[in-house]
């Protein structure tokens, strides 16, 4: 059996997976304007749970305002934005920390880094010379 | 009353037992008293085996409701099935403080086995018992799980609905243990230190237990992610929820260390550096156990904090200033017996490796302590939830990823031009990979960069189980036979491939459900159908059911292919109306349909929130070999690694021998 059979064979049948995967699971359906508001927002009341998968009392009442005011000719960005008014940015399942706390990991890593380029540059000994070279 | 007494009994002696055994350890490893340190050993031993006495004592009680001990009544009733009530042993705060104290000493114990009197075994026993001593404290005198009511109750008050799952028994046990365990390499780092010694012998001696710790951390953490996929009802399995953060962050910390270690045993560099990374290993370990318990982060395991938070604070900030200042005493025994020849070799992708599981250590970390710390500058706590995680961890995975497809084809010291040669496959299959996906129609550039970085990944794992494979062939008799020799053999070797295509696999399907899940929410009444992706999901009835303070509704469905599922949800009032979900799932190799009954909103029809998540399959699947590989590293026995450990002349006294 030749060497480049087996790797050339796997190759050749992960990228044939990988197009049909691709091919059958293409970019997900939009959502519906219900669910596109709901995944939008975080549950007032759990933590890191977003609107749309949480069940709590509160979460079903939201889900149900939210309904009432899309029916009611309201736009999905209104009413995101009235929650953001009511609840603070943290009602928001995109809230990102800005500024400093978004970067100290960045800066962490690149420290780092730079750490380790130092490191590898080093200046290392010279070996030593054979007698008489 | 007899199993109460006979658990404080133990964990009382248990206490006197540890600390003499850690009193005698420093003792013995600083004056170098042989005969000492031996009975010290035995002394911990005989801990661990009043330990294990108060631990059966208080499964006996949850098996045959002694209501009587407060936390047998707490946490299980009559009605609690007989698996679940031997698991009600760790379900809540005593107990699981308990469990953790169990593993400490038996694996503590059994770490302490294959060695005789020595300075480092010695200070081990010193540290290992100083922990024990620490836990058999806080079990003793501020959270015993033997405190009697002052009557006995007809029945308990039953276990915490969420935990009411089969996957209760089996995810804390293996991610406590996976904690508690690596308390043994950090003992043996510290003993090492305290030992002065700077060789690698604390690696070797601690080398397989690090691993299991290692395996069974990921036991731990996977067991979790399929217990929330099944039980949590939100059609994910990682919410980064502060616990689950604190779980990570040992987790991430040992594979850089699992990795680093090797640097050290087969070249003497990174002598400092494994040493901080062991202590932080475990010192993330006590911090994750501090921030479940205390509730100083709001997370959705709420449910187990109490009042032992300040005592594990007090524990983290004593191990924090007595690991540093080990530390700094002892670094310049700690330089590096040789430096890097260069950053293109194995040591450099190990370094850079290490490096950027360092990175996104902290970047959880900071994410996870993010409230304390706006609230004490700004005084206002700014919480993260997953966008953040996702954004800043993303890289942080896809470089590794990428340095998982290249290392190991890195050869030691120094990379020739040769070895850009072995990248042919690698990068043809990533060249494959990123061809199928744009010839796919795909623009998604995550998706663009993810794809051919898991594909050159698996490429790289495969072939050197191929390597293997064509020299066996070579070999004497038939080529399977050699070729499983060769693999049992070198099971180090082979186990870490096996746990690298693991890391693929399972991350093939970490971008498969992230990148193409497909959400859908649904009313239906009886007997009406709606197609969801490839599938006619149709509900066929309702049913409703009470039984002992608990409402059951269920939602009948069927799919076209004629096969039926079940999607319930209980209410549960003695438990103040919390409710669980039972997810109706059907998987398969590519994808699974999940379907969550939501609260009703109206008579006569359900909510259904239904999922096609492709893909999650293969996180199981990849954990699992992931694991296996761990397991195979770690098992006796095998072909030894080149290791260079400098072993110290015999001499009659102690002089820092581990033998």
């Amino acid at each position: 059996m030749k060497a480049w059979l087996a790797p050339a064979l796997f190759v050749l049948a992960a990228g044939l997976a990988g197009a049909a995967f691709a091919r059958a699971y293409g970019p997900p359906p939009p959502a519906t304007p219900q669910l596109a508001v709901e995944q939008r927002l975080m549950c007032p009341q759990c933590l890191q749970t977003r609107l749309d998968v949480c069940d709590t009392p509160v979460c079903t009442d939201l889900k149900a305002d939210i309904a009432r005011r899309l029916a009611a000719g309201e736009s999905q960005d209104s009413i995101v934005g009235s929650y953001r008014v009511a609840y603070g940015s943290t009602i928001l399942s995109s809230d990102q920390p800005g500024g400093l706390a978004g970067w100290i990991p960045w800066t962490v890593a690149a420290a780092g880094l730079f750490a380790l380029g130092l490191l590898a540059l080093r200046r290392r000994p010279a070996p030593p010379r054979m007698a008489g070279a | 009353m007899l199993l109460a007494d006979v658990g404080s009994g133990a964990l009382l002696a248990a206490l006197a037992l540890s600390a003499f055994a850690a009193l005698l350890g420093f003792l013995s490893g600083a004056r170098g008293l042989v005969l000492q340190a031996l009975v010290a050993r035995r002394a911990l031993w005989a801990a661990a085996g009043a330990v294990v006495v108060g631990a059966a004592a208080l499964e006996a009680a949850f098996l045959t409701h002694d209501f009587v001990i407060a936390y047998v009544a707490e946490h299980s009733d009559l009605a609690t099935p007989a698996p679940l009530l031997a698991a009600g042993f760790y379900s809540g705060q005593e107990g699981s403080l308990l469990y953790w104290t169990l593993v400490l000493a038996v694996i503590g114990g059994l770490s302490l086995a294959g060695t005789s009197g020595g300075r480092l075994p010695a200070y081990a026993i010193g540290v290992l018992g100083s922990i024990l001593t620490f836990f058999l404290l806080v079990l003793n005198f501020v959270a015993g799980p033997f405190a009697l009511l002052g009557f006995v109750p007809a029945d308990g008050a039953g276990l915490n609905p969420l935990l009411r799952d089969g996957g209760m028994l089996i995810h804390p046990p293996f991610l406590l243990a996976g904690f508690a365990s690596f308390a043994v390499p950090f003992s043996f780092a510290m003993a090492a230190l305290l030992a002065g010694r700077a060789d690698a012998a604390w690696i070797t001696l601690t080398r397989r237990l690090a691993l299991l710790a290692w395996g069974l951390q990921s036991a731990g953490l996977t067991l979790g992610m399929w217990w929330a996929y099944h039980v949590l009802g939100w059609g994910g399995y990682w919410g980064w929820d502060p616990v689950e953060n604190v779980a990570l962050l040992p987790w991430l910390v040992t594979t850089a260390y699992v990795h680093s270690s090797q640097i050290q045993e087969r070249r003497g560099m990174l002598k400092g550096w494994n040493q901080g990374l062991v202590v932080a290993a475990f010192l993330l370990a006590v911090f994750g156990t501090f921030v479940v318990r205390s509730g100083v982060i709001q997370s959705v395991h709420s449910f187990a904090i109490s009042p032992i938070g300040p005592w594990f604070l007090a524990f983290l900030a004593v191990a924090v200033l007595a690991s540093g200042l080990l530390l700094a005493v002892r670094a310049p025994l700690l330089r590096g017996d040789r430096s890097l020849e260069s950053s293109v070799s194995r040591e450099g992708a190990f370094l850079l490796q290490n490096l950027l599981f360092v990175a996104l250590a902290f970047a959880v970390f900071w994410g996870t302590v993010l409230p304390l710390v706006s609230q004490f500058i700004q005084g206002r706590a700014a919480a993260v939830g997953p966008p953040f995680y996702e954004r800043v961890t993303a890289p942080f995975f896809l470089a590794l990823l990428a340095l998982l497809a290249v290392g190991p084809l890195l050869p030691w010291r120094r990379a020739g031009t040769a070895w850009l040669r072995t990248l042919k496959w690698p990068l043809t299959a990533a060249a494959a990979a990123l061809a199928a996906l744009l010839g796919a129609g795909l623009q998604n550039p995550a998706v663009l960069l993810a794809g051919p970085v898991l594909a050159a990944g698996a490429t790289t794992s495969i072939l050197e189980y191929a390597k293997g494979v064509r020299f066996a062939t070579r070999l004497p008799g038939s080529w399977p036979v050699a070729a499983a020799r060769l693999a049992i053999r070198n099971r180090r070797r082979y186990g870490a491939y096996l746990a690298h295509l693991g890391i693929v696999v399972a991350a093939c399907g970490f971008a498969g459900s992230h990148f193409w899940q497909q959400e859908r929410q649904l009313t239906l009444r009886p007997n009406q159908s709606v197609a969801v992706g490839r599938y006619q999901l149709t509900l066929e009835s309702i049913g409703s059911a009470s039984a002992a303070g608990t409402t059951t509704t269920t939602a009948f469905l069927s799919l076209g292919d004629g096969e039926s599922l079940t999607a319930g949800r209980t209410v549960y009032d003695s438990f103040g109306g919390q409710s669980t979900t039972r997810v109706a799932i059907r998987s398969s190799a590519f994808e699974d349909l999940y379907i969550v009954l939501q609260p009703s909103t109206g008579a006569g029809s359900v909510n259904l929130t239904v999922f096609v998540n492709p893909l999650v399959g293969w996180i199981w699947t990849g954990a699992a070999l992931l694991i296996l590989g761990a397991l195979s590293g770690s098992w006796p026995g095998g072909r030894r690694s080149p290791e260079r450990v400098a072993a110290p002349a015999r001499r009659p006294a102690l002089a820092g021998s581990a033998e």
